[in-house]
């Protein structure tokens, strides 16, 4: 049994040796891997710098061999991209602010005032959120017609900006809020919509990152219920806009010789949610695998 | 801070409340119950009703029809062809994403340099919007000048109609796929993973475990509800998908990409029979449904074990 007993260094040592050929292999394999990964955005961005004649050239060439920026020019000046970009922003920034403000006082009710029918409607909320969200959408569309709101923003934002999922989310945040400093805070005569914004939010404030994050990133996204619901151009969120640009360059059989254009929107649609993304890595990857019970 | 002004109170609910009912909760649920009343119960009885009447699509008027729908979907050979679709699909993508998701963690799970870094680069597909996966990959997937045939033809593969036949065009999409969905599953195993205790491996290795049989016998069986839990969710994924083949095939050739939401799609809007599209809208989420149901009583029952 002794001979197991090793010193601290003594230990250090042993690990560190017998990790190394391991070790290369498994950076070797995760190499591989980040060049698999990263290598469709390069080719789209790499693609969109080339000039025409060196898209289609064969073969294909890895670095363009002259930069061009005509393909974006073209784009910000002739398919209103810039208005899709101003539309996408006021879409997602309008249904985060809604569904926040909405999940907090609604979560808060949930998990601290007393009111009848709570373990009902609880038990709805749970229900709701495994209930998928296609079902809903002829009737919803019909809805939205019916109330002359195509090519609205109400359209894009009114109906997609509540889900039942972000108000679990909250009301399982607001269970970690003790009932003592609402007691207290009563006491001194506040009411619960101070207390919910005064106490409850500072201390549930991971979760409000969470909510904002995932929301964004799904309004950001979403494709369906915007590509349904808007026609015109002017109107058209991002991802619409890119879809509609790339099928109208692109037919069934066709060959498309506009890819640097299409290249530099479908760049220009991804650039801002990357942006954020590499800014707050760690914290985008926690809130969407957290929440991945949602599609 | 939080735990001294805690200690000093008194424990439970030591201030007594004035009434029974919190009268702000009715102010503060309104909101809340307008949404569900008007976006959510609303269009679920107008998709149900919808499904079992004939639904004018001018007036929006329904006569009732009872189950005439549903006995039409029984014998419609295009749903059926999408159902099978989507298991084609499933096939490809989901099972080789959940093994590859659970190497990548395995490997990320070593005493590695940069791990993080690592993790966000194969989480970046996840977070990118579908339709710029879809443009990008639709172009390397390109027959003639895409460049997966370009490199192919280079080593000498003959060029393989990726999108435009009708056995690879759902694959494909499926291969593309696998690409996104690993970074997500990585991420998910990554850290249950780490939620291993430590004891465990070291009582392995003291009986003299090596690294594979660790992991197959100490770490898979704690592994298992994750496992359980990512397949469940890439059957639900599956069945919902929608963006990709629409951009990247139109559902075709012949229907060989059509999936079942594509398919509610094609009826419900484009040849506006919303009848018999609220049909396929239901029995759709009645599937996803009982998959989430059977998901929900497994997980709970590994995560007691």
């Amino acid at each position: 049994m002794t001979t197991r007993i090793l010193t601290d260094s003594e230990r250090v040592y042993r690990r560190t040796v017998s990790r190394i050929p391991g070790n290369i292999l498994v950076y070797v394999i995760l190499i591989v891997g980040t060049v698999i990964a990263l290598f469709p955005f390069y080719w789209m961005i790499s693609s969109s710098l080339k000039e025409n004649w060196e898209i289609l050239s064969f073969p294909p060439t890895l670095w363009p061999h002259t930069l061009t920026f005509t393909h974006y020019q073209s784009v910000l000046s002739t398919i209103g991209i810039v208005r899709a970009f101003i539309n996408s922003i006021v879409v997602v920034a309008s249904r985060v602010f809604i569904v926040l403000m909405v999940a907090l006082i609604t979560g808060y009710s949930l998990a601290k005032l007393r009111f009848p029918g709570r373990e009902v409607l609880f038990v709805l909320v749970l229900a709701l959120m495994m209930v998928p969200g296609q079902i809903y959408l002829i009737p919803l569309f019909l809805l939205v017609n019916h109330y002359g709101w195509i090519d609205t923003y109400a359209a894009l934002i009114i109906p997609g900006a509540i889900n039942s999922f972000s108000i679990f989310l909250m009301r399982q945040a607001f269970l970690s809020v003790p009932n003592d400093y609402i007691d207290a805070a009563l006491v001194d005569g506040a009411g619960h919509f101070r207390i919910l914004f005064k106490i409850g939010l500072p201390m549930v404030a991971p979760m409000v990152l969470t909510l904002v994050l995932v929301n964004a990133f799904w309004s950001w996204n979403d494709f369906i219920w915007p590509f349904i619901v808007i026609v015109r151009d002017e109107m058209s969120t991002l991802p619409v806009l890119l879809a509609r640009f790339a099928r109208l360059l692109t037919g069934p059989v066709g060959r498309n010789i506009r890819y640097g254009e299409v290249m530099a929107a479908a760049t220009l649609t991804s650039l801002p949610i990357l942006v954020v993304f590499l800014l707050i890595q760690r914290m985008f990857v926690e809130s969407l695998t957290m929440t991945g019970l949602k599609g | 801070m939080r735990l001294s002004v805690k200690s000093i109170q008194l424990p439970g609910n030591a201030v007594k409340r004035h009434s029974k009912w919190d009268r702000e909760a009715f102010l503060f649920l309104l909101p809340y119950l307008g949404y569900l009343t008007f976006f959510v119960v609303y269009p679920f009885y107008m998709a149900i009703s919808g499904s079992l009447s004939d639904w004018d699509i001018l007036s929006g008027e329904m006569k009732f029809r009872g189950l005439y729908y549903y006995g039409k979907l029984l014998q419609d050979s295009s749903f059926y062809g999408s159902l099978k679709n989507s298991l084609v699909y499933w096939s490809v993508q989901v099972p080789p994403s959940i093994l590859f998701g659970l190497g990548v963690a395995v490997l990320l799970n070593q005493p590695i340099h940069l791990r993080a870094a690592f993790r966000s680069i194969f989480f970046m597909p996840v977070v990118t919007p579908i339709v710029t996966l879809a443009v990008v990959w639709a172009w390397l997937y390109q027959s003639n000048g895409g460049l997966i045939n370009t490199v192919l033809s280079m080593v000498g593969i003959p060029p393989i109609p990726w999108l435009t036949s009708e056995s690879w065009s759902m694959p494909s999409i499926g291969i593309m796929k696998i690409w996104t969905d690993v970074g997500f599953y990585s991420v998910l195993f990554l850290a249950a993973l780490q939620q291993v205790p430590n004891d465990l491996i070291d009582a392995a290795k003291v009986d003299g475990a090596n690294a594979w049989q660790i992991f197959i016998n100490v770490k898979v069986p704690i592994l298992n509800p994750t496992i359980v839990f990512a397949l469940l969710m890439g059957t639900i994924w599956g069945m919902q998908i929608f963006t990709e083949p629409f951009l990247m095939t139109g559902g075709g050739p012949l229907g060989s990409s059509r999936t079942v939401i594509l398919y509610m799609y094609e009826v419900g809007f484009i040849k506006s029979e919303l009848s018999y599209g609220s049909a396929i809208g239901v029995v759709t989420a009645l599937i996803i449904l009982a998959i989430t149901l059977v998901q929900k009583r497994m997980v709970e029952r590994n995560v007691s074990f």
